[in-house]
């Protein structure tokens, strides 16, 4: 295969859990409850174990094609499409990542603008992020799974501050249970599948994998991982809202936390807002190395120069996006490109990749 | 190393950018109240002064009037020499006639407003909130939200806050309680009683014995102070050490039973405590009294049809279909409230 990486490039495969687990949880976890109680209310977190177990089989599908031997998409679209054909596909990739870098960068700066800084502007911070994104992603692959170490860790300590909205929470706000129907959970499980986009990054990163079939189940272990915390998460929501506050709430997660009141602090958000920034810098580096690594591979660019060139286009990119319609209507626009490419297209590429190696193999036999 | 250092130098320069306030540069609002005056609001606000040696009171007032609710702090930057912040503001007044004409509109804001915290109380008084505010300006800093908080904890006023508000007026099957602040004739603050709405509609004031009665039937944690008549001229006095509340819904009624564990503070001479028929016979008094002062008070809340204590969230918890307009057209007013009452004098004293 094409795509050899050089061994001192690779990571433990166990690391594979940190990348997968920070990609996942990232500005989703702020808002995400609002939009799925639209379609079943209180029972919403049944949807939220729907999606967490249809997306472990899309990652099935997505490491049996990468896997034996081990390759990335790029190979895999060239496999099945063609040189030519495939890397036009492939390119497309390089505009679905960058779109997903865009629309976290743009809704985290709205969330500082909105809850913070009202008067700062979007390239102020804009410009700012842009900085320490270039820093980190010219460290490399390698540097980018520590600081996905990093943001696991903080993300999983500030689980722990549910403790105090789950105090002021009433019960009676999760009955009664399974009164939807199938189609409002299915339309739930749908917007919720998008809070676990971001682990199909895999598809170009795993080739770095040492030893990728034994420590796959880490992959595994990162998305259970991610729909436990989402569904704690859901379920402490739905205790201390009632169902119409919460479907007028952008951002659930951060109303909550304004319920905490400690000695030295009287308002816990605003850190909490601070320390997302650890927690969401994953969810912007991952895919823009994507679109470097697709580059790489593509026209045998350097990286270095191309970055500037992606961080560039975001940060003009950035700019027309002066308010809040604009900022939802990318973010849906996301979600959606986001729930197609992998609920249909990776589906779609297992079937066809499968298919076309029988069909190679059979011809190899006669 | 080069493109760390120029990062970093960077990361630095921006960081300028930041905004910076200075503690004593600032004003940070304590308490809000709001006024009507015709059709516009008058506004309050009630600040601590850090930096002068001003003598006398800690706390000063800012006045403003506008059309809108959150306008007011733009006539109080009209009259600051600094900024106003809003992050620390923990009690919000209403006088009654604000309530009665624009708390959708003050609420609405509240929802979108960032910067207040969810602990925040709203309370009405049936005073004007300029006096409430007035009065306790002569007071520490925090006397006011300190006041009402330990009523909420450990009196008799039922517990409310910013996050509670907003779940009763956007939930279903709950109506919006608030606590009442008055002024007494002699010049004293106090809690008293709460006001109900149905939606946005100021509906029913309850005195302080209700409101405690509501707190009952509402709060998580039971405390507060009882007084109740037991007989002629007979009274006793408890304190609620704890309790815990069971309701159980049919479709035609409601049953609430209590068990409540109570300090004896004061009780009838004529009651010897450790004789054991003497000591029940007090008890099943004091149980018959509270269960229909309690029936009263839902029966109030009944016939004006508001529901502050939540019975329509419970049903709606209980029922796989439920419906708001239905249940109180139909089914709330009918309800049939049966309280059960077990009183268990778990402590009288240290004397006999």
């Amino acid at each position: 295969m094409h795509c050899a990486v050089k061994e001192n490039y690779k990571i433990s495969g166990f690391l594979v859990f940190f990348l997968i687990h920070s990609t996942q949880t990232g500005i989703g976890m702020l808002s995400f409850q609002r939009q799925i109680i639209e379609g079943a209310g209180q029972d919403s977190w049944i949807a939220v174990i729907i999606a967490g177990l249809c997306l472990h089989i899309v990652l099935w599908m997505m490491v049996k094609i990468l896997n034996n031997p081990s390759k990335d998409i790029i190979d895999v679209h060239r496999y099945c499409f063609g040189r030519f054909l495939g890397n036009a596909v492939s390119l497309l990739l390089i505009g679905y990542f960058f779109i997903i870098a865009l629309t976290v960068l743009l809704a985290y700066i709205n969330i500082l603008q909105v809850w913070i800084f009202p008067a700062l502007k979007t390239w102020e911070l804009s410009l700012a992020l842009l900085i320490i994104l270039y820093y980190l992603i010219t460290g490399g692959f390698r540097v980018l799974t520590g600081f996905c170490f990093f943001s696991v860790l903080l993300s999983t300590g500030l689980m722990f501050s549910l403790y105090f909205p789950l105090q002021h929470g009433q019960l009676n706000y999760f009955f009664p249970i399974f009164n939807h129907s199938f189609s409002d959970l299915l339309k739930s499980s749908q917007s919720s599948s998008v809070v676990f986009l971001g682990f199909e990054s895999l598809l170009l990163y795993f080739p770095f994998l040492k030893s990728p079939q034994t420590n796959i189940k880490w992959a595994h272990f990162a998305l259970l991982f991610s729909t436990i915390k989402y569904l704690a998460l859901l379920i402490v929501t739905l205790l201390y809202f009632s169902q119409g506050h919460l479907s007028r709430t952008l951002w659930p997660t951060l109303e909550m936390m304004k319920i905490i009141e400690v000695p030295f602090l009287e308002r816990f958000e605003y850190l909490f807002i601070f320390i997302w920034l650890m927690i969401i810098i994953p969810t912007v580096c991952i895919p823009l190395w994507c679109c470097t690594r697709l580059t790489k591979r593509l026209f045998a660019l350097k990286p270095k120069l191309f970055l500037v060139v992606v961080l560039a286009f975001l940060f003009i990119a950035a700019q027309p996006f002066n308010d809040q319609t604009k900022i939802y209507a990318l973010s849906r626009f996301t979600s959606q490109i986001g729930i197609y490419f992998v609920i249909a297209y990776i589906p779609l590429l297992f079937v066809l990749y499968f298919a076309i190696k029988k069909m190679k193999g059979k011809r190899l036999a006669q | 190393m080069k493109m760390i250092g120029l990062s970093l130098s960077l990361a630095l320069v921006l960081s300028g950018c930041a905004k910076l306030q200075i503690i004593d540069e600032i004003k940070i609002v304590q308490s809000l109240g709001y006024d009507m005056e015709g059709q516009a609001i008058k506004g309050f606000a009630s600040y601590p002064l850090y930096k002068t040696t001003h003598r006398g009171s800690p706390l000063l007032l800012m006045k403003g009037q506008s059309a809108t609710v959150q306008g007011i702090t733009a006539s109080f930057t009209a009259q600051s020499q600094f900024p106003i912040a809003l992050g620390q503001t923990r009690t919000l007044v209403l006088s009654e006639d604000f309530a009665k004409h624009r708390i959708s509109e003050l609420i609405h804001s509240l929802l979108r407003d960032p910067v207040m915290g969810s602990n925040t109380t709203v309370v009405l008084t049936n005073q004007t909130s300029n006096k409430i505010l007035t009065h306790s300006l002569k007071q520490p800093p925090y006397y006011f939200s300190n006041l009402i908080e330990q009523n909420m904890k450990e009196g008799n006023t039922p517990t409310t806050n910013l996050n509670i508000l907003l779940n009763q007026y956007f939930g279903e099957g709950q109506d919006i309680f608030l606590p009442i602040v008055n002024i007494d004739p002699d010049g004293l603050l106090h809690m008293d009683g709460a006001g109900i709405f149905k939606r946005e509609k100021f509906t029913l004031q309850i005195n302080r014995q209700e409101a405690f009665f509501l707190k009952l039937l509402k709060d998580k944690n039971l405390t507060g102070q009882l007084e109740l008549a037991t007989g002629k001229n007979e009274h006793i006095l408890m304190n609620l050490l704890n309790g815990k509340r069971n309701i159980s819904l049919t479709n035609e009624k409601a049953v609430v039973s209590f068990v409540l564990h109570v300090q004896v503070k004061e009780y009838p001479a004529t009651v010897n405590l450790l004789d054991n028929k003497e000591m029940s016979d007090l008890k099943s008094r004091v149980e018959d009294e509270l269960q229909r002062k309690i029936v009263a008070v839902i029966e109030k809340f009944q016939s004006r049809n508001v529901d502050p204590a939540g019975f329509g969230e419970l049903y709606r918890g209980k029922l796989k279909e439920w419906n708001e307009e239905d249940f109180y057209r139909d089914t709330y007013p009918k309800l049939n409230f049966i309280i059960h009452t077990e009183v268990i004098f778990s402590q009288s004293g240290v004397g006999s």
